[in-house]
């Protein structure tokens, strides 16, 4: 690639460059206040490199939070869902993609409506089912619902699989594979790309989820780290202390943070894979 | 022979059905059964605190309508939607730089989906510190240029609700460009060729090729970016516990958890959910149909 | 019905045997092992005391363990509804007295009044006045009926002053036979108020608008029926207004963007404010975070009427309706809100005030840590404090509204006045509508 330089292409990237800026900005003054003693931050004009440099809040934050127990029930969430619902999701996109069966496209549409509904309609009641079945203050809220099915990522794999030719099924059953032989030898492993973009779209938004824990779940042994992260932000009302909830929420972003950069370029590319056509 | 194919055909309706069975569940026990409780609800007086409830007609919606927080709240979800098409100007442009192949466009793009990898709860505690009144950097900086009484951005919901604003925008650049710089990807180079033989100038090409291409793309941001903004809820939770001054910050979302789960009379949220649930319904089937006026359809 | 019994049977062979709490709890080890769960909200301090506190409850009632969970307390109504919601409401739990009348017009509290009738707990007269009828309900009222909570503590609201400052600036502070008046607090903070930027320090915090109105002889609403709202009378309106001015127009006190970027409280505790209204359960909080020397004093008295009148908190303890362990749950609540042992651990680590008059007269007083002045805690508990009207209502919405605007007048947008008179009628709904909330869940 060559770089072509215009009076244009300057402003476009000094707009950019700017832009850039404002995005991280945020991010170093997280680091820098959290690195700093509480009542520091209370300097005008700011330090942006404390003196003295305190790691102290980054110890105290496990015993002055329920940051511990979040990353455990977050993990669990997280890897419960990521397994069976790549599995789901990718099963169901191969079915709506290469198989012809009975209302397949009633029930496609029925899943798609599925994101016009706002979720907040769906709070109250799923609230009721879930202490008739004694779900509340358990993990299950989080995962099952989630395991089962999500219309993102069956919309999307069934987009990719859907470039895929279809005499790869036909070759499968010449070679003595059933549906599912053809789905989980053949196609699973042609989505590979979509697939690891998809895992790091539902880590995502499984480990930030906040609403649904928020919600259904009350004790500290059941807080996601998201709710204890909230926690530090009501409970310190009366004791405000800045660099600690700063400390915190950083340490809460790192898995997300490392996943993504290790990730980062399946995710563009499955994007760009399978383009978004509606 | 033709019984074979139909035993095929058989087989591969069962396993087809099969390999759809964990979506049908979702969508009846988690979607389709709240969605009939919710509707059922709307028409009681059920409060969470007590096991009886009753029918009570139409009076959760009459006095849904009489409450002027609701239409408050209204309001301030309809102001939830000017991100959208902030983020989706910004988005494109910066799309369209990277596709054109902007110095250092890898490390931009890390940069830019930074914000959105990042969950909203830390989001709006940076938020909340950088825009405190006197201690935040934006309040220090816009005295430090001359702005004699910087906005109280926390305590005015007017101000609330722009900070918000420019939070979803700041959050959402990075990850609509993605989508962005996928479609433009797939408008076909011979296009542009055929234009530059016609001597247009790649403004003129940019507004009358490339915009028109992407419309399916812009299209479908659109719909999600209008259904997700209207939902918006976590931020006034956490920037404003109690909706803000004057109710001037909370949305229906808040409105509906307010009522639900702080005043107890889920009945009443559930009517709330019903007539909000409609209302996104209309908007987004009106979309639709203005789309055909101007959202590119064939290639 | 099966376990009322047996709590009454409980309760008779005890009250027979038993004289002092301990050895009740001794005799009470059934050989069944129970485990409750007890809710509760706090700082980081109340958290400890109330941890100690449980710990010597399980060394009382070897066969009780106790699984305490802590919520923020501007959560805490939400989750306990939720939890309720669920069926899954924990055995023993903070209420409020403001909450009270809700949860126990819903059937969710269990009924205290044989526990308490069958069991000396507690001496009448050694308990605060205040607090004794405080959560009884009868359906209609609070202050008759039967028993549905025991009073967890008693708290007042005073002024906490920064003696440091005071003494820099040579000032005595008032004294219960010389009060000050509102004249004489606004000479004082102008005093106090000194300097600019990192070292700006203001004489006076927000002033309690409760202390405002009520010392200058208004209401919110009527005393009577509770059914009118009186926001708009003159002294109410005078009242607020003064209390605005106090930053509005005398610059003594934080502006409403500088207290929103740094609340009075922190403001305190870094010594950037001499004197601010705060209740008596930040006493432990006060003891480990600051390096100055601080004292209580009364609210000053409105010029207007010579009397000085402000609020005094407290939350009940209430035990769950649906619980499987009554008896344990209301020992617990018993042991918390009335063990002499309990309330000892509850002060030294600066929770408010003892609910055991004797105590809070006696060893209380002798008490080495601050504030120094504990008689004015115990003189503002007996002479000038009350209930808070929006306590006594069903439910508090109508005090919210009311409360979520104010700012107006403190930023200055409006005046008292046309304020007061442009909110009336969405308070006044709201309460109307806080008394038909009151007759349905009473009804269902």
């Amino acid at each position: 690639m060559k770089w072509k330089t215009s009076p244009r292409r300057v402003i476009i990237f000094i707009i950019i460059l700017v832009g850039a800026g404002s995005m991280i900005l945020p991010f170093l003054w997280m680091l820098s206040t959290s690195l700093k003693e509480a009542n520091l931050v209370y300097t005008i004009p700011p330090q942006w490199i404390p003196k003295p440099v305190n790691w102290q809040n980054y110890k105290d934050v496990w015993t002055a939070s329920n940051l511990l127990t979040g990353i455990k029930n977050s993990s669990i969430i997280t890897i419960f869902v990521l397994l069976f619902s790549t599995f789901t999701s990718s099963m169901a996109a191969f079915a709506f993609s290469k198989l012809t069966f009975p209302f397949k496209n009633v029930i496609f549409i029925m899943l798609l409506s599925t994101m016009m509904v706002p979720l907040v309609v769906l709070l109250v009641p799923q609230f009721v089912i879930y202490s008739k079945i004694k779900w509340i203050d358990t993990l299950l809220p989080m995962i099952v619902p989630a395991s089962l099915c999500n219309i993102n990522v069956i919309f999307f794999l069934r987009q990719y699989i859907n470039g895929l030719p279809k005499e790869l099924l036909d070759a499968a059953k010449i070679d003595g594979c059933g549906y599912f032989g053809a789905y989980w030898r053949i196609f699973l492993p042609l989505c590979k790309p979509a697939i690891v973009a998809n895992i790091i779209m539902l880590f995502m938004t499984t480990w930030n989820d906040y609403f649904a824990p928020l919600v259904f779940t009350h004790s500290e042994s059941k807080q996601t780290v998201q709710v204890a992260i909230a926690m530090l932000n009501s409970h310190f009302i009366q004791q405000t202390n800045i660099p600690l909830m700063m400390a915190a929420a950083l340490i809460a972003e790192l898995p997300v943070l490392i996943l993504f950069v290790l990730a980062q370029k399946h995710f563009t590319e499955s994007f760009a894979m399978t383009g978004i056509k509606g | 022979m033709r019984e074979r194919k139909n035993n095929l055909k058989r087989s591969e309706s069962i396993a087809g059905l099969l390999f759809v069975t964990p979506s049908i569940l979702y969508f009846l026990v988690f979607f389709l059964l709240p969605i009939a409780i919710c509707i059922y609800a709307s028409f009681t007086n059920w409060n969470i605190l007590s096991p009886n409830r009753m029918f009570v007609g139409l009076r959760n919606f009459t006095k849904l309508f009489a409450d002027p927080k609701f239409w408050k709240a209204l309001e301030n979800t309809l102001f939830m939607l000017i991100p959208v098409p902030i983020y989706i100007i910004f988005a494109l442009l910066f799309g369209y730089a990277c596709h054109k192949n902007i110095l250092g466009q890898k490390v931009f793009r890390a940069v830019y989906y930074l914000p959105f990898i990042s969950s909203v709860v830390s989001l709006t505690l940076i938020w909340k510190w950088l825009f405190n009144a006197e201690y935040g950097l934006v309040n220090i900086f816009l005295k430090g240029v001359g702005v004699e009484n910087p906005p109280n951005w926390l305590g005015d919901p007017f101000w609330t609700k722009w900070m918000i604003v420019l939070m979803i925008s700041w959050k959402m650049i990075g990850i609509i460009s993605i989508y962005y710089i996928a479609a433009l990807k797939a408008v076909p180079r011979t296009i542009y060729e055929a234009a530059d033989i016609d001597g247009a100038s790649s403004l003129q090409q940019f507004f009358s090729i490339t915009l028109p291409l992407i419309t399916p793309t812009t299209f479908y941001l659109l719909i999600v970016g209008l259904i997700g903004s209207l939902q918006t809820f976590v931020e006034i939770q956490m920037f404003a516990p109690d909706g803000g001054r004057g109710y001037g910050v909370a949305t229906i979302v808040f409105y509906i958890w307010q009522k639900a789960f702080s005043s107890s009379q889920m009945g009443y949220a559930s009517a709330t959910a019903v007539v909000f649930g409609l209302f996104i319904f209309a908007l987004t089937a009106i979309q639709f149909i203005i789309s055909r006026k101007w959202v590119y359809g064939g290639e | 019905m099966k376990k009322k019994v047996l709590v009454l049977v409980l309760c008779l062979v005890l009250t027979l045997g038993a004289v002092n709490f301990t050895s009740y709890g001794a005799q009470n080890s059934s050989d069944e092992n129970v485990k409750i769960t007890f809710m509760g909200w706090g700082t980081d301090a109340e958290i400890a005391t109330y941890r100690a506190m449980i710990d010597q409850f399980e060394v009382a009632y070897p066969n009780v363990t106790v699984d305490y969970i802590t919520v923020a307390d501007n959560e805490f109504d939400t989750k306990l509804q939720t939890m309720i919601g669920a069926g899954e409401s924990p055995d023993v739990f903070y209420c409020s007295i403001d909450n009270m009348m809700k949860y126990a017009a819903t059937g969710n509290l269990y009924d205290l009044t044989t526990f308490v009738e069958n069991n000396e707990i507690f001496d009448p007269n050694n308990i605060w006045e205040a607090l004794i009828n405080r959560y009884r309900y009868d359906g209609e009222n609070q202050g008759a009926g039967s028993i549905y909570a025991l009073p967890k503590d008693v708290s007042v609201f005073p002024i906490v002053y920064n003696v440091d400052l005071f003494k820099a600036a040579g000032i005595t502070p008032p004294t219960k036979e010389e009060p000050w008046d509102w004249n004489d607090y606004l000479a004082t903070a102008e005093k106090l108020t000194s300097g600019s930027g990192n070292d700006k320090i203001y004489g006076s915090g927000a002033y309690s608008l409760e202390s405002a109105i009520w010392s200058n002889g208004a209401e919110w609403v009527d005393q009577e029926t509770l059914t009118t709202v009186k926001i708009d009378d003159l002294a109410f309106i005078e009242a607020l207004q003064w209390a605005a001015d106090l930053s509005l127009v005398h610059g003594v006190a934080p502006t409403t963007t500088e207290t929103q970027a740094l609340n009075d409280y922190d403001r305190f505790k870094q010594g950037k404010v001499a004197m601010i209204g705060t209740g008596t359960w930040s006493l432990g909080d006060l003891w480990a975070n600051t390096d100055f020397e601080w004292d209580v004093m009364n609210w000053p008295v409105s010029p207007n009427t010579g009397k000085s009148e402000i609020w005094f908190g407290s939350a009940g303890l209430a035990v769950s309706s649906v619980t499987k362990h009554p008896e344990a749950a209301a020992n617990l609540a018993a042991y918390l809100a009335f063990n002499e042992e309990a309330q000892r651990t509850a002060y030294t680590n600066g929770q408010a005030i003892p609910t055991l008059k004797d105590m809070a007269k006696g060893e209380y007083q002798e008490f080495e840590k601050a504030p120094a002045s504990k008689d004015v805690l115990i003189d503002i508990l007996e002479n000038h404090a009350r209930l808070a009207t929006q306590s006594r209502t069903f439910n508090q919405e109508w005090f919210a509204e009311f409360n979520s605007n104010t700012a107006a007048v403190f930023n200055g947008e409006m005046t008292a006045e046309e304020y007061c008179t442009s909110i009336k009628p969405a308070v006044q709904q709201l309460l109307d509508d806080s008394i038909e909330q009151k007759k349905e869940y009473s009804a269902q």
